[in-house]
């Protein structure tokens, strides 16, 4: 590369064609009965950027034309225009037009002729439109959601920031333009600041080059506090600069805040009004009703809690919060059942009235949990809704026509899962467009309609999550992977695997079926990173192909991650917790019924199938097992294989709660995790397949 | 010798314990707690010096058993083994040991560096902090061993185990 | 007349980069190799802003902003330092040397423009 220019255009060309690509996937998505205001924000600083880019770097037309659409967005984002089908289809060949652009300047070349022209028109089009306002009652056009009735301006009153700034005193001799900051942050909406000159020393002792200047400000602006922040980025030290948000919507605002806007009074002055107020705390003391001791320790207690609710939210919607409060209060009458019934305890009806309590309290408890981890819950549809418009832009990149239908999106799962199975989704599905759809004519040729369909689907069943990708593409090919996996060395020489165990190999780092690794699924995660993002959440994957017909992944997954309802059992002298799901049922046998095969390898034969005898006291090392001629088996089943595992004792079901020992100890083969029992005992909790993974090993090191 | 340096000023108070009949000492300010009563979770294939895990107030704690690091053997049946539960660079680490005895003030002069190896203890001076005379009660003085509790806990074997997650 | 800006940055390409997005938003500039020459080049130029790299050969950029705010002429003017991402306390160094921002590498000719912005 000769010139150094070159490689900075290209990243600008990368960069723009990617932001035309989220202008298009957004523009795609936007439901148009009901459109997101943020939707409209990420297509004006999609456009907004490619415009300063392209001026950066000596693109002016393109710069020219990307204003264009910038501006037809900006009343838009505000709200004084509507986005209708119409504008819609303008913008999206606004976008089809910087493609072109873009195109045409990476190879140096003009703007051809025909696009130049449609370009023009395009740009009277825009305009054209300008002047309809956002209700106009237009038949496609829908008034966008954010302002309410009545309000006239672009930010709503009662929506910003108070902000008190106090300039840093080395902030001249750090050269930092204050009157730049302000402007900067009148910018952002509807700004007005008073000045508070208190902290100016006596004028003998003024340092003209220190700065003792503070501000408090109020921001009406619908940006987020982070644009705030951003302006204040290089003044901001601890605590000099303090910024609330200004009530919601529908909160009713505090008295001063009315006084601020309506008759110009300055927050300090509020302040020092309420500072002459006397708290609650010293009025009490005053009038001899409480030691002022108390008031301080009241007074520490509300300060606690207010940092800790400060700390993180969480949104929570109000039934969920409603049906707790009725929960705790149903909880506070058991409680002085059981108080009620400890005092006659030894009476018939002290006893009844016990259980009773005792029974409530059980129910009451298992709600309470099941609740209070409900909070935790989002709906799948987090991840699921970003796949319409990427299935859609992938397809046309590719030439393929691709139909996605989704279902069960109001699925709920854990919050940390939603963000784990973001990036294996992603890869799942673009590989799903990519790898597992055939061609048009290749489709055509099979008889298969030439629209590929691709059904994404949650449930929850038994207390799993299911998620399944199934596409109705070309399938997987046995006999490739087959042949791929014996010359890689991922399968040893003559081996026979069955359908299931060789679609789980393309997940094995480093495999990949397609010679060619396309520059789409070729970035991000591979498969290999999918399984270990599964797993990681305690979940497995299923794979269902069938030449010609299509392919079905299915990523099974526990219900949240911290609790798991498990089949405790002894083995030896110690206790060990089954993970319910994998437990399909539990038999007592006599030892005749196994059989040895392969001279160690035990054996069962239950209803025609033979399924291996894995003894546990052996496997995990707790000493030899004793022969009692019975064995008590524990049916289990993972990833496809089953096994019966033989332990000592059934103790009971219970939901555990999963404590990590990689955190603590080190990573167990055979084992996920640790709880703590009723007894104040640890449990160790098995992980079934890890299990038949150590038992094949320690046969095939044996035999 | 750094080792007497270093312990002079960091140990004062020590906790005494007991381990095979002889007196061993940990510096009092990495002692969090002793627990009596804990029921230790033995984990499958586990170092035997590192046999399982305890529950802390709903915390899993590893347990480090000093009779097999410094191969002493098992502890006899009937000793009811006690859990000096210490936190070493941010881990909390349980060591079982025969007995707890005391808390004592050391005089920083009084301890010495280790001596080369081929002394009464079964285990090497790399272990060792320091020793300290003690005044026995019939005029005979006795000899506190005193432990480097860092090297104990990062010792390669212990660090080989932490990082073995995969 | 633009405004004039010092770009000091010992990697050529880096400076290229700074040098052609800044004239592209039309101010003048000025470059230097280290703090050294950019001692020697900065006096006399009414400088609008000064941009410099932290680690370079001679005189790193922590000093020289220390340097530069102890001349008379560069008292007030407005400093950025580049830095790494990772590298959260030399955005602290640089305060306390008196440089007024940072620009975080790496970064798009646009965030310097915004930045640039923010303090000229």
């Amino acid at each position: 590369m000769s010139d150094p220019m070159a490689q900075f255009r290209t990243a600008f060309f990368e960069e723009a064609t990617e932001l035309a690509d989220s202008m298009e996937a957004t523009l795609l998505s936007l439901d148009l009965q009901a459109v997101e205001v943020e939707d409209l924000h990420t297509l004006f600083r999609a456009a907004h950027s490619i415009k300063g880019n392209a001026g950066t770097f000596g693109f002016p037309a393109i710069a020219s034309f990307t204003h264009q659409l910038e501006s037809t967005l900006e009343p838009v984002r505000q709200g004084q225009r509507a986005m209708t089908s119409d504008l819609r289809e303008l913008i999206l060949q606004g976008v089809d037009l910087i493609r072109s652009h873009l195109h045409h300047a990476r190879h140096d070349e003009p703007l051809p002729e025909k696009e130049q022209q449609a370009q023009t028109l395009l740009v009277v089009k825009l305009k054209e439109g300008k002047d309809a306002p956002a209700a106009a009652p237009a038949p496609a056009a829908v008034e966008v959601k954010a302002p309410p009735a009545g309000s006239s301006s672009a930010h709503r009153a009662g929506t910003g920031f108070s902000i008190r700034f106090e300039a840093p005193q080395d902030a001249f001799r750090r050269g930092v333009n204050l009157e730049r900051l302000f402007r900067d942050l009148a910018k952002l909406g509807t700004m007005r600041s008073w000045p508070d000159l208190s902290h100016l020393p006596v004028l003998d002792r003024l340092d003209p080059e220190d700065c003792h200047l503070a501000w408090d400000i109020r921001l009406e602006t619908a940006h987020p506090m982070m644009d705030v922040e951003e302006v204040f980025e290089f003044v901001a030290e601890g605590d000099n600069l303090r910024i609330q948000s200004l009530p919601a919507e529908g909160a009713v605002p505090p008295l001063g805040d009315y006084l601020q806007v309506e008759a110009n009074v300055s927050p300090a002055d509020i302040r020092e009004a309420l500072a002459k107020q006397k708290p609650l705390g010293e009025i009490l003391v005053d009038m001899g009703k409480v030691k002022p001791e108390a008031v301080g320790k009241a007074l520490e207690q509300q300060a606690k809690k207010r940092t800790q609710s400060e700390a993180s939210t969480v949104r929570v919607a109000t039934e969920k919060i409603d049906r707790l409060v009725n929960l705790v209060g149903e909880l506070v009458i058991t409680q002085a059942m059981l108080a009620q019934a400890s005092l006659q305890s030894n009476s018939m009806q002290g006893e009844e009235q016990m259980n009773a309590a005792l029974l409530q309290l059980d129910r009451q408890t298992r709600e309470l949990q099941e609740r209070v981890m409900g909070i935790r819950m989002v709906p799948v549809d987090m991840v699921f809704s970003r796949f319409p418009r990427m299935v859609h832009e992938l397809g046309r990149q590719l030439g393929k026509d691709v139909e996605l239908t989704m279902e069960g999106q109001a699925t709920e799962l854990d919050k940390t899962f939603i963000e784990m199975l973001v990036d294996p989704l992603t890869h799942l599905v673009r590989n799903s467009v990519d790898h597992g759809m055939e061609e048009k004519e290749s489709r055509l040729q099979s008889g298969k309609p030439t629209i590929g369909t691709i059904a994404l689907r949650a449930s929850s069943r038994g207390g799993h999550i299911y998620i399944e990708i199934k596409d109705d593409g070309r399938g997987l090919n046995r006999d490739k992977i087959l042949q791929k996996a014996l010359d890689r060395g991922i399968l040893p020489p003559g081996s026979h695997p069955s359908d299931e165990e060789l679609h789980l190999l393309i997940f094995e780092p480093g495999f990949s079926t397609v010679e060619q690794v396309s520059d789409l699924s070729g970035r991000g995660v591979g498969m290999d990173v999918v399984r270990q993002n599964v797993r990681a959440l305690g979940g497995r994957i299923e794979v269902e192909s069938q030449m010609g017909k299509g392919t079905t992944i299915r990523l099974v997954l526990p219900l949240t991650l911290a609790i798991l309802d498990g089949l405790t059992v002894r083995v030896a002298d110690e206790t060990y917790v089954f993970p319910l799901a994998s437990v399909l049922e539990s038999f007592q046998c006599n030892d005749a019924d196994v059989q040895t095969v392969k001279g160690d390898r035990e054996v069962i034969s239950l209803r025609g199938e033979f399924i291996p005898v894995v003894r546990l006291q052996r496997l995990l090392a707790l000493g030899s097992c004793q022969n009692t001629g019975r064995a008590l088996l524990v049916l289990v089943e993972s990833e496809g294989r089953r096994a019966a595992m033989a332990v000592d004792e059934l103790l009971g079901q219970q939901q555990v709660v999963i404590k990590s020992l990689e955190t603590h100890y080190k990573r167990v083969e055979g084992i996920s995790g640790a709880t703590i029992l009723g007894d104040g005992r640890v449990a160790l909790i098995l992980d079934v397949s890890g299990l038949m993974r150590l038992e094949a090993g320690a046969a095939t090191v044996e035999a | 010798m750094a080792t007497t340096e270093a312990s002079s000023q960091a140990l004062q108070q020590v906790l005494c314990f007991a381990l095979a009949g002889e007196a061993y000492a940990l510096p009092i300010l990495k002692v969090r707690e002793i627990q009596a009563q804990a029921t230790i979770t033995r984990i499958p294939k586990a170092p035997p010096y590192m046999p399982g895990v305890i529950n802390l107030r709903g915390a899993i704690v590893p347990i480090l058993e000093l009779r097999h690091r410094f191969s002493l053997g098992a502890a006899p049946e009937d000793t009811r083994p006690v859990i000096v539960i210490v936190e070493v660079q941010g881990r909390t680490v349980g060591i079982r040991v025969d007995s707890v005895s005391d808390v004592l003030d050391l005089d920083p002069g009084s301890i010495r560096p280790a001596p080369e190896l081929g002394t009464q203890t079964a285990l090497g001076r790399e272990f060792i902090a320091g020793l300290a005379t003690l005044p026995g009660s019939a005029g005979t003085d006795s000899m506190l061993i005193l432990l480097d509790l860092d090297r104990l806990l990062t010792d390669n074997e212990l660090v080989a185990l932490e990082s073995a997650t995969t | 007349m633009s405004p004039c800006i010092l770009t000091v940055d010992d990697s050529s390409t880096m400076r290229q980069m700074i040098t052609f997005t800044l004239k592209s938003a039309n101010f003048e500039v000025v470059e230097a190799g280290d703090g050294v020459e950019a001692l020697e080049v900065a006096p006399g130029k009414k400088l609008s802003l000064i941009i410099t790299d932290v680690n370079m050969p001679r005189m790193d950029g922590i000093t020289l902003v220390q340097r530069l705010r102890a001349l008379p002429e560069f008292k007030f003017t407005p400093i950025l330092v580049l830095t790494t991402e990772s590298d959260a306390s030399m955005k602290m160094k640089g305060k306390e040397a008196g440089a007024t921002g940072w620009i975080v590498k790496p970064f798009s000719p646009e965030k310097l423009l915004e930045v640039v912005n923010k303090v000229i």
